[in-house]
């Protein structure tokens, strides 16, 4: 399966009105557009939204998406089995990684701990805690992510199109 | 007032074979160039892939801004009250920017359509409209297949 860039850039700007409610504008820029250029429109943009609102503005998002181009064949699979890996930073936070249906391979014998000797979870693993393509992840607070301390099959509830699952 | 910039979110999006979907999230540095942090993201989705039986159907990078210092929003604030922006002039291709919790004062005073249309001639209102038609940064916004918004076809105030 190959991903493909949208046609869209998506910038979501987001607001906080007197009773904190939280809602958002999304303007839609050309998915060809460079990163920064997107980062320079934003900006303008979010300047120019100011004047017509009497909320607050709280921040902005430019989302560059990739979808699948083909038709998806999707084997049995149930995205509310998760794998979790619990992760440790280098600010001592902790914080999880979730997989959606996991592959029983990638399992011990109890159908529920992450079996850490599989090559592909150790590749993984790797990817998150030594870096790839010369990229670091961190958490949410951007601390770097330096080990797994647990990981296990775990079970949550998901949304079909952004609506409750029925079932 | 000043916008700081978050951690880059990666997002993996999944598809069961009944429809359900979900994703996983991974944080990058702040400081990763936009190129890179791209192709990190697309490797790691081929790791990812190894590991589960759904469906990877997308891949989201996205560069957050937060205002570290907001004010405090004004009382009569409502972001339940939108300012409705329509642009295009074909029906089936029309493209929709929301503003939440849109001026009053943006609102037209008179006329059969006091208190419901926008005044387009509002300067705050029509540099945003400028903005949005010809461009910032030489970049205009688009509709959803990515082609021109077009002109404003009309302006209103909506209550969700």
């Amino acid at each position: 399966m190959a991903l493909a860039l949208k046609p869209t850039i998506s910038v979501v700007f987001s607001f906080r009105d007197n009773d904190n409610k939280n809602s958002t504008m999304e303007v839609l820029i050309p998915g060809a557009t460079a990163p920064a250029t997107a980062i320079t429109f934003a900006t303008g943009m979010a300047a120019l939204a100011v004047p017509l609102v009497d909320s607050t503005l709280t921040g902005f998002n430019v989302v560059i998406g990739y979808r699948e181009a083909g038709a998806l064949v999707i084997g049995s699979s149930d995205v509310e089995n998760k794998a979790l890996f619990l992760m440790t930073a280098a600010n001592a936070q902790q914080s999880s990684v979730t997989l959606p249906s996991p592959l029983e391979s990638i399992l011990q014998g109890n159908n529920q701990d992450i079996d850490y000797s599989n090559a592909d979870v150790s590749d993984f693993i790797d990817a998150l805690t030594l870096g790839l393509s010369g990229v670091q992840p961190v958490n949410a607070s951007g601390s770097d992510l330096t080990g797994v301390y647990d990981g296990y099959k775990q079970n949550r509830r998901s949304h079909v199109n952004g609506r409750q699952r029925k079932g | 007032m000043g916008m700081v910039a978050r951690t880059h979110l990666l997002r993996l999006h999944w598809r069961d074979n009944d429809g359900a979907e979900s994703w996983s999230q991974i944080y990058l540095s702040a400081a990763t160039d936009y190129t890179t942090a791209i192709a990190h993201m697309l490797a790691m989705r081929d790791l990812a892939v190894a590991l589960s039986s759904a469906a990877c159907f997308g891949a989201d990078f996205s560069i957050r801004y937060a205002e570290n210092t907001a004010p405090a929003p004004a009382p009569e604030s409502d972001n339940d009250r939108h300012g409705v922006l329509i642009f295009g002039a074909d029906p089936d291709l029309l493209a929709i920017v929301r503003v939440p919790s849109i001026q009053s004062s943006l609102l037209l005073a008179s006329g059969p359509y006091a208190g419901i249309a926008l005044d387009q001639d509002a300067p705050a209102l029509a540099a945003f409209v400028e903005a949005l038609a010809s461009g910032i940064a030489g970049i205009a916004a688009c509709d959803p297949f990515g082609d021109d918004l077009g002109a404003l076809a009309t302006a209103y105030m909506q209550q969700t």
